[in-house]
């Protein structure tokens, strides 16, 4: 078993929160809630050292950058919340975070998300060079060509799904459940990851009983 | 038929039972396995193995939170093992404020076993706050983006960031993800700067960038623990690592844990339908 | 006024923004370097917010004597504490605080999603039902993955991993990219909407 005192405190409140698997107890709210305090406290050391030191002293009034202060006015906008009868001008600053940043997100999302995506599944003559390729042949681009454009009209609650919609909305399912039998398989994988790695620090940190 | 049905009702502490004794058995026995590398890792590793040393850097954003470290952890400590036994130069940082510890965790520790000097070798940048806008800053000049780094070393002080402007400079950046970040990084940096942009998620979004491995937005992909683990076994191939680290000597326990709920789900499969024959058809049904 | 001037600057920068995309003069691009500059500035001061938020339901509680108050006690006193120490100790490794992040915190968080493991199995087991040929599927396509995933599915049969690879890099990739063309635009829709003012939520109860 370790001897280290910090080892012992992570081990007790590791098994403090894994109390919960039997129920809901005193010793797991108290484990929550110091954890949760721990984060503020975390957040607020954070940026005492680093981002404040960092962008307001170093950046404006160490390096004399006083247009800066304009900014930093515009943020401290944020501080009339306090102030009932003003608290509307701490819209300002959210509103020039929000404008500049749909501005600049539109465009690049729009190619990366939907442009270079309709590229992915285009056919092109180069994919005649092997039509049987498992991954990147005609055959296989076929697949994904129908699969893409099938799971779209799946998504497609506009008109009701009759006629050729609806054989095409029957084949777009069945993609989309390899899709969700894919995520579950993934997902069984990380949650058991979780607790293989504090079953580990347990074994091997604590108890000493794996080396 | 009796227990069937009894199997299709398992007390939920006894499945909590289970599943804590199938992850403890494989973790003591502590056998060595093989994993099946997927292409989605190769890119990754052959991506950093076309890296000039001593020259550019691969940038490493640790964008998570303690919760998913186990998961994340063992990758970003792989990747910086590579990059430092082929002597590539890394900057490490961080969009999230939590994952700048972890990353100062892993850095410490790569960086201690490799003999590797803060400054020269690899620079800790730190949280910066700003998401989307700070990969932006990075793009047009990273000196705006990090004034100094995580231990107040101004940027014009550190040696290694002299010839590194923007992502020209940098041939890789490797993003640990937990959430959607990985998105705006491809977004911002791979679309708007035409960066080359790597992603390490945790398995439960592992499925979902498929899309972008395909178009190339994406150079490669480690998925969860496997990731991390087959990233450490190519590590260990390839002669640049003595030992597998923790994702690998954890693929047994996660073995026995999927039998296990394979086995759960079949076993309440048959119960239902055992029990669904049995009851009788209510009429005009 | 206390609504125009906001939802005119979001208009005003958003078509701003949109076209600077598409501008690459030296001009444009110093304008750009210029605001993301000052974005990060403008925001740092938020922080005041975030704390308020999440330490005023907690005071509030205490006064007031409601329900499981004293646990508000904790949430605060290691709250302060954490803060005090690394503003008064330091951040970097090896520090107090760097430790109770390390032997403390991060632990507490890793174990509450580490309990996810459970759920997600007692969970599977009573309702993951192939009660429809969808299922049926679904319910395959898991079991192959899972299978391919793990070494020992490679032993029982080495094509195991790699029909897993194929089902995630073709029929998964072909209904996640479906998936993703409908959020690109989704997303495109919602930028437009609070842009153009269509969408408001974001204006809260300040104005």
């Amino acid at each position: 078993m370790s001897t280290d005192p910090w080892i012992w405190l992570s081990a007790i409140l590791t098994l403090a929160i894994f109390s919960f698997l039997y129920k809901e107890n005193p010793v797991y709210r108290f484990a929550e809630h110091l954890f949760t305090g721990m984060a503020v406290g975390y957040m607020v050391a954070y940026y005492w050292q680093r981002i404040i030191p960092d962008y307001i002293i170093r950046n404006i009034f160490l390096a004399h950058n006083w247009v800066m202060l304009i900014p930093l006015a515009i943020g401290l906008l944020y501080l009339f919340r306090f102030v009932p009868k003003l608290s509307w001008l701490m819209l300002i600053p959210i509103a020039i975070l929000l404008g500049v940043g749909q501005g600049m997100s539109l465009p690049p999302t729009i190619e990366a998300d939907v442009i270079k995506q309709i590229q992915g599944t285009m056919l092109h003559p180069g994919m005649l060079n092997d039509i049987f390729d498992p991954y990147q042949g005609l055959l296989v681009s076929l697949l994904v060509l129908v699969g893409v454009i099938c799971t779209i009209t799946y998504f497609f609650f506009s008109r009701e799904h009759k006629g050729p919609l609806r054989i095409s909305a029957q084949i777009g399912i069945w993609f989309v459940m390899v899709g969700f039998g894919a995520s579950f398989g993934y997902t069984v994988m990380a949650r058991v990851s979780l607790l293989i790695a504090r079953i580990q620090f347990l074994l091997t940190d604590w108890i000493h009983l794996i080396r | 038929m009796k227990i069937i049905e009894k199997m299709g009702r398992l007390d939920r502490r006894l499945v909590y039972l289970l599943l804590t004794v199938a992850v403890i058995i494989p973790l003591v026995m502590s056998l060595d396995v093989r994993t099946h590398v997927d292409r989605s890792t190769l890119g990754l590793f052959q991506a950093i193995e076309r890296i000039e040393p001593n020259n550019k850097a691969v940038m490493i954003s640790f964008d998570y939170s303690p919760d998913m470290s186990a998961e994340l952890d063992p990758m970003g400590l792989a990747v910086l093992r590579h990059c430092f036994a082929r002597n590539v130069r890394v900057i490490v940082m961080s969009m999230y404020i939590q994952g700048a510890a972890l990353a100062e965790r892993a850095v410490a520790q790569a960086a201690s076993e490799f003999h590797k000097r803060p400054g020269v070798d690899y620079v800790m940048m730190g949280y910066r706050p700003g998401g989307a806008v700070i990969i932006m800053n990075i793009g047009e000049n990273i000196r705006k983006a990090f004034p100094a780094d995580y231990y107040g070393t101004p940027f014009d002080s550190l040696p290694m960031m002299k010839n590194i402007r923007n992502y020209q400079d940098i041939p890789v950046v490797l993003t640990l993800a937990s959430s959607g970040v990985v998105g705006t990084w491809v977004i911002y940096a791979g679309t708007r700067y035409k960066a080359n942009v790597a992603s390490g998620v945790t398995a439960v979004m592992a499925p979902d960038y498929y899309p972008f491995l395909q178009t190339g937005q994406l150079l490669g992909q480690l998925s969860g623990m496997k990731g991390a683990a087959e990233y450490e076994q190519l590590l260990v191939d390839k002669g640049y690592y003595d030992k597998k680290g923790l994702a690998s000597r954890s693929m047994n326990a996660i073995s026995s844990a999927h039998i296990l709920i394979i086995v759960l789900i079949l076993i309440g499969n048959i119960a239902y339908f055992a029990v669904k024959d049995r009851k009788p058809k209510r009429e005009g049904t | 006024m206390k609504r125009t001037i906001p939802l005119a600057l979001v208009l005003i920068l958003g078509i701003v923004f949109m076209i600077q995309y598409f501008i690459p003069s030296r001009a444009s691009q110093q304008f750009f370097d210029q605001t993301l500059q000052w974005e990060i500035v403008i925001g740092i001061p938020a922080i005041a917010i975030a704390v308020d938020s999440l330490v005023r339901h907690h005071i509030l509680k205490i006064r007031q004597r409601k329900k499981d108050w004293p646990y508000s006690l904790v949430y605060l006193g290691s709250a302060l504490g954490m803060a005090l120490v690394g503003i008064i100790g330091g951040i970097r490794q090896g520090s107090l605080f760097m430790k109770l992040f390390t032997y403390a915190m991060a632990p507490m968080q890793a174990t509450v999603f580490a309990l996810l493991a459970y759920y997600m199995a007692s969970a599977a087991y009573r309702s993951f039902r192939a009660r429809r040929a969808e299922a049926t599927v679904l319910l395959l396509s898991a079991f192959v993955l899972m299978l391919g995933l793990i070494p020992l599915g490679a032993s029982l049969w080495k094509g195991l991993p790699v029909i897993g690879e194929w089902l995630m890099l073709v029929p998964n990739m072909a209904s996640k990219r479906a998936i993703m063309f409908g959020v690109g635009i989704g997303m495109a829709a919602t930028n437009l909407k609070i842009m153009l003012g269509i969408e408001r939520n974001w204006l809260g109860g300040g104005g």
